[in-house]
C-alpha cells in the first residue's frame, strides 16, 4: 500500500480511529499488528508468508539464544538465525542475480549451458524486516535485553506498519519497551502500554506526514519525469544537463526517501511510538563520514554496529580498517539492489571515506584545516564533499553500462556546451524551477532550524493555514500517476 | 478534539479550494478546445477519410504512404493518423464522438498488450526486478476490490479535472506570465504558409489575422534561433510537445496531428540492443490485472460498436512488437489479447488481423515494441494497406 494513495489515508484514518474508540490494551496491541499484516497484505499478497516466517523463526532462535547458558550454543544458534533470515533474503534478492552472473561468466568462457533464470518476485520490505530481526537476535545474544515477553510484542516490533517496507530500520532494544509501560525514564514494566492519542503527539505527527507527503507529491514525484528524461538515454547529452540531471536525482531521492521516513515518523508519532530520524540535512554534509551520519542514519549505524564492528572496525591494522570499510560499503551497496551499479555506488562512498580517513586528515597541513574550519571553508567543503555525493548517485540511477560511463565521463569532465541544455531547461521549466525552490527552501530551513515539531507549536490557526497551503500544492500539482518510493524495492 | 477539527477543516478547505480553481481553469482553458478545432479542421477536408487511430504503435504508420498506396491501386481516400502516444481504450472512447461526427468511411484501430495491461506501479524504474503479479496468486487482491468499489466516482465524467491537474494549472500559470512575442510576423507567416496543418487549424491567418497563431506559439515557447517548431496543440498529451519539424522521410506530415516523430524513431536496432533495452522495467509488458482489463475491454467494445453502428467500417488490429518484446510475455496473456480481437470479430463482425507475431524476427525494430519508420522499411505500412484495400472492395 503506497503511502501516498487514498487507500492509505483510509487505511490509517481507520486504524487511529479504532485505537481511540477501545482503550482495552490488549485489544490495542493485537489489532495493530493485525492492520500491520493487513498493510503488508494489500501489496504483496502472499508474500505475507515470509514475513510470518522471519517473524516466527526469530522469536524462537530469541528465546533459545536466551535459555540457554552454553555460550558456543549460543553462537551455534545464532549462527543458524542469521542464516535463516540472511538465506531468505539472499535467496529472493540475489538469485537471479547469481545466476545471470554464471551465466555471464559461461558465455565468456564459451560454454553453452545456460542456467534459466528463477524470475523470483521480490518480497516489499524484506530487506527491512530482515534487518529488524536481526537486531532482535543479535541484541539478545550480546545480552542488551531480554526476549520479547509475548509473541504479539516481537511480531508488533517486525511488522509494525509505518516503517515496515521500507525503514527506518528499528532497533528492538529501542522499540520493544515503548509496548510496555514506562515505570521511570530508564525502566519499563510488564504491563501492556495502552496506546493513547494524545494532542501534542497528534499535531506533531500530522505535521510531519504533511512534510513527507509534501516532499514526496510535491517535489519528488514533480522532479521524477525530467530525472527520466536525462538518465533514460543520456548519451548525446551536455555536461551541464548530465549535472543538472544528478542534482536533481540527488533532490528527488532525498524528497522520496525522506518524505517516506517524514511519513512514516508521523503515523508512528500519532501512535505514541518513537522511532529514530533517519535524515539530518545530509546536503549540508561537510565530509563523507559526516554525510553518512546524516543520510538513511539507521542503515549506516546498523552497518556500522552489526557489521564494521563485527568486522573489527578500525581497531586492526589501517589496511585492515580500509578493507573493512570497503566490505561494508560494498555490501551496502549491494543492500540496495542486485545490480553492480549498486555495488558501485557503495564503492565510491567506500574510496571517499578512505580517502578523507587515511589521507586528507593525516596529510593536510592544519593552516588548510583551520581554514576549513571557519564558515567560508564549512560552505567550500560543503561543495566539494556534494560534488562527489551527486557524482555517486550516477551509478545508482543508471544501470546500463554505457550510460553510465557516459554521464560519469560527462559530470566530470566538463565539456562547456549549452546549446541543448538551454533547450532542456525550457522543455523541463517546471522540474528546474522545483529543484530550484527547493535549495532555496532548505537553506532557509536550515539557516531558521525549522523542524516539524517547531512547526507544530504554531498556533493552531496558522498551523492549519500552513496544512491547506501544503495540500493545495499537491493537489494542484499532482498529475494523476501516484509514483511508488524508491526505497520500496529495497 | 480542536487539533482534529483543525485538520479535517485544513483538508476540506484544501480540496475545495483546488477543485474550485481547477474548474475555474476549465471554463477558460477547456482542455477539449483544442482536439475540437483540430478534429474541425479536418471536417474541411475531403469527404472521403480513413482514420488510422491507437498508441505510438500505430503512430509508426506513415499516413501519406498508405495514402499514395491506395491511390496507385484506384482508391482516392485521405488518410489522416490520429495516433496518440500512450493511447489506450479508455482514453481512445473520448474521442469517438469526434471521430464519428466526422464520418470517416474506415477506421484502422491498432491495439496492443500495453493498451490493456495494469497501470498500477508496484516498481519504480530505477532498478529491475519483479514484484509478485496478482493475476498470479490464487489469494484475494485486496487492491482490486478497493478500485473496484472507486468505479462509480473515478469513471464520473463530472471530474475531468483530477484526471491531470498539473496539466491545468501549468496552463494557467503560463497564460498569467505575459511573454513577449518570441519570433518576427514575418517567420511565423513562412512557417504558416509551410505547414498544411497549422492552415487547417488558424485559417484566419490568411485574411490577416494572426492573434491565435501567436497565442499558441507563445504557449509553446516558439524561439526565432530555435530550431523547435511545435506541432499543432493535442489536448491528448498531457505535457507540452516540442519536436522538429514534423516530416517523415522528407515528407512533411501534415494529417498526423497529434504524433510526433523524431529522428531516433528511424534507427533500426540489433537483437542484442533490443534484449539490452529489455532489461528497463519500463519498456517490459507489466501485465493484465482484472480492473485495467475489464475497463479497456468496455471501452473497446463500446468503441467498435460505436462505430458500427454508424456505418463506419472498422478494422482491428494488433500492432507488431518483436521477438524481444514477446519473450517476455506469457502465453496466458497472449491468449488474452488474442481473445479480446475475437470477440470484437464475433460479436460486430469486423475484419481482425493478427499482426503481433509477423515481424517479430525481421530486422525492422527501433525499439522493443516500436517498429521503425526508416523509409527502407514498408511492409507494416503496405499490409495496413492492402487490408484496407480488401476492406473497401
Amino acid at each position: 500500500m503506497l503511502f501516498n494513495t487514498p487507500d492509505f489515508v483510509i487505511f490509517f484514518i481507520t486504524v487511529i480511529g479504532v485505537l481511540v474508540l477501545f482503550k482495552n490494551r490488549r485489544f490495542q496491541h493485537v489489532f495493530i499488528l493485525i492492520a500491520s499484516y493487513f498493510f503488508f497484505y494489500y501489496s504483496s499478497n502472499y508474500l505475507i508468508t515470509l514475513l510470518i516466517y522471519t517473524t516466527i523463526w526469530d522469536f524462537y532462535f530469541g528465546n533459545a539464544i536466551w535459555n540457554t547458558s552454553s555460550k558456543g550454543k549460543k553462537k551455534i544458534l545464532l549462527v543458524i538465525s542469521l542464516a535463516g533470515n540472511l538465506g531468505i533474503l539472499g535467496f529472493f534478492k540475489y538469485a537471479d542475480f547469481t545466476i545471470s552472473q554464471i551465466n555471464a561468466l559461461s558465455n565468456s568462457l564459451g560454454l553453452s549451458s545456460q542456467i534459466p533464470f528463477l524470475n523470483l518476485a521480490l518480497p516489499i520490505g524484506i530487506s527491512f524486516y530482515t534487518f529488524h530481526s536481526i537486531t532482535y537476535t543479535v541484541g539478545i545474544y550480546r545480552q542488551q535485553f531480554p526476549p520479547a515477553k509475548s509473541f504479539t510484542e516481537y511480531a508488533i516490533f517486525v511488522a509494525f506498519f509505518p516503517q515496515l517496507v521500507a525503514g527506518p530500520i528499528l532497533r528492538a532494544k529501542d522499540f520493544l519497551p515503548q509496548l510496555r509501560e514506562k515505570i521511570s525514564d530508564f525502566e519499563t514494566g510488564t504491563r501492556l502500554r495502552q496506546i493513547l492519542i494524545d494532542h501534542s503527539n497528534l499535531k506533531i505527527g500530522i505535521t510531519m506526514m504533511a512534510i513527507g507527503f509534501f516532499k514526496k507529491m510535491f517535489f519528488a514525484d514533480n522532479i521524477a519525469p525530467m530525472v527520466k528524461d536525462v538518465f533514460s538515454s543520456p548519451v548525446g547529452l551536455e555536461s551541464f544537463t548530465i549535472i543538472m540531471g544528478a542534482i536533481s536525482f540527488g533532490i528527488q531521492i532525498y524528497c522520496d526517501f525522506s518524505g517516506y521516513t517524514d511519513i512514516a515518523l508521523g503515523a508512528a508519532t500519532i501512535m505514541g511510538f518513537k522511532i529514530p530520524i533517519n535524515f539530518n540535512r545530509p546536503y549540508f554534509a561537510t565530509s563523507p563520514s559526516e554525510f553518512w551520519r546524516r543520510w538513511h542514519i539507521s542503515l549506516s549505524s546498523w552497518l556500522k554496529e552489526y557489521l564494521y564492528v563485527g568486522l573489527g572496525g578500525n581497531r586492526k591494522s589501517k589496511t585492515r580498517t580500509i578493507l573493512n570499510i570497503f566490505i561494508v560499503m560494498f555490501l551496502g551497496g549491494l543492500w540496495h539492489g542486485a545490480s553492480w551499479n549498486f555495488v558501485l555506488w557503495g564503492l565510491l562512498h567506500g574510496s571517499y571515506l578512505t580517502i578523507q580517513k587515511f589521507f586528507f586528515k593525516k596529510i593536510m597541513p592544519s593552516s588548510v584545516k583551520s581554514f576549513f574550519s571557519n564558515r567560508i571553508g564549512l560552505v567550500i567543503s560543503i561543495f566539494i564533499t556534494q560534488y562527489f555525493v551527486f557524482l555517486a548517485w550516477i551509478p545508482f540511477r543508471v544501470k546500463n553500462i554505457n550510460d553510465l560511463l557516459y554521464s560519469m565521463e560527462k559530470y566530470i569532465v566538463i565539456d562547456f556546451k549549452t546549446e541543448t541544455t538551454y533547450h532542456f531547461i525550457l522543455s523541463h521549466k517546471f522540474s528546474i524551477s522545483l529543484v530550484l525552490i527547493f535549495i532555496v527552501m532548505i537553506i532557509i530551513s536550515y539557516k531558521k532550524d525549522v523542524t516539524a515539531e517547531k512547526i507544530s507549536n504554531y498556533r493552531i490557526r496558522y498551523w492549519a493555514v500552513l496544512l491547506i497551503a501544503i495540500v493545495c500544492m499537491i493537489l494542484l500539482f499532482y498529475n494523476g500517476n501516484p509514483e511508488s518510493f524508491i526505497y520500496f524495492q529495497f | 478534539m480542536k487539533i482534529i477539527t483543525a485538520a479535517l477543516f485544513s483538508l476540506t478547505a484544501a480540496f475545495l479550494t483546488t477543485y474550485i480553481i481547477l474548474n475555474l481553469e476549465n471554463q477558460y482553458f477547456d482542455p477539449y478546445k483544442t482536439e475540437k478545432e483540430q478534429y474541425s479542421s479536418i471536417g474541411k477536408t475531403g469527404e472521403n477519410r480513413i482514420f488510422l487511430v491507437g498508441s505510438s504503435h500505430v503512430g509508426r504508420l506513415n499516413a501519406t504512404f498508405i495514402q499514395n498506396y491506395l491511390l496507385n491501386h484506384g482508391k482516392n481516400y485521405e488518410v489522416f493518423n490520429l495516433a496518440v502516444a500512450g493511447d489506450k481504450p479508455s482514453l481512445q472512447l473520448l474521442s469517438l464522438k469526434n471521430e464519428i461526427l466526422l464520418k470517416p468511411v474506415l477506421v484502422v484501430y491498432g491495439i496492443s498488450f500495453r493498451d490493456f495491461e495494469s497501470t498500477q506501479q508496484n516498481t519504480s524504474s530505477i532498478s529491475s526486478f519483479q514484484t509478485f503479479s496478482t493475476v498470479n496468486s490464487p489469494l484475494p487482491d485486496l487492491h482490486d476490490l478497493f478500485v473496484t468499489s472507486l468505479y462509480p466516482i473515478t469513471l464520473n465524467e463530472n471530474f475531468p479535472s483530477f484526471e491531470n491537474p498539473q496539466f491545468l494549472t501549468l496552463i494557467a500559470i503560463d497564460t498569467l506570465v505575459e511573454k513577449p512575442f518570441p519570433v518576427s510576423v514575418q517567420t511565423l507567416l513562412t512557417v504558416w504558409n509551410m505547414r498544411a496543418d497549422l492552415q487547417q487549424v488558424f485559417p484566419e491567418v490568411k485574411n490577416g489575422n494572426l492573434d491565435n497563431l501567436k497565442k499558441w506559439a507563445i504557449n509553446y515557447g516558439w524561439n526565432e534561433t530555435s530550431l523547435l517548431y511545435p506541432l499543432t496543440p493535442s489536448n491528448k498529451i498531457p505535457y507540452y510537445q516540442k519536436s522538429l519539424i514534423q516530416t517523415l522521410n522528407g515528407i512533411t506530415q501534415n494529417h498526423t496531428p497529434f504524433f510526433k516523430y523524431q529522428p531516433a524513431m528511424m534507427r533500426i536496432k540489433n537483437s542484442t540492443e533490443l534484449n539490452t533495452m529489455m532489461e528497463n522495467p519500463d519498456l517490459r509488458f507489466k501485465g493484465f490485472n482484472s480492473i485495467d482489463l475489464e475497463k479497456n475491454e468496455n471501452a473497446l467494445e463500446q468503441i467498435v460498436g460505436g462505430l458500427s453502428s454508424n456505418n463506419v467500417k472498422v478494422i482491428l488490429f494488433t500492432t507488431p512488437q518483436s521477438k524481444a518484446y514477446l519473450d517476455a510475455i506469457s502465453p496466458k496473456d497472449k491468449e488474452i489479447l488474442n481473445s479480446i480481437v475475437q470477440k470484437m470479430h464475433g460479436k460486430f463482425g469486423i475484419e481482425t488481423i493478427l499482426l503481433q507475431d509477423k515481424y517479430k524476427n525481421l530486422n525492422v525494430w527501433s525499439d522493443p515494441s516500436h517498429m521503425s519508420t526508416n523509409s527502407t522499411i514498408s511492409i507494416y505500412n503496405e499490409d495496413i494497406a492492402n487490408a484496407i484495400l480488401k476492406e473497401l472492395g
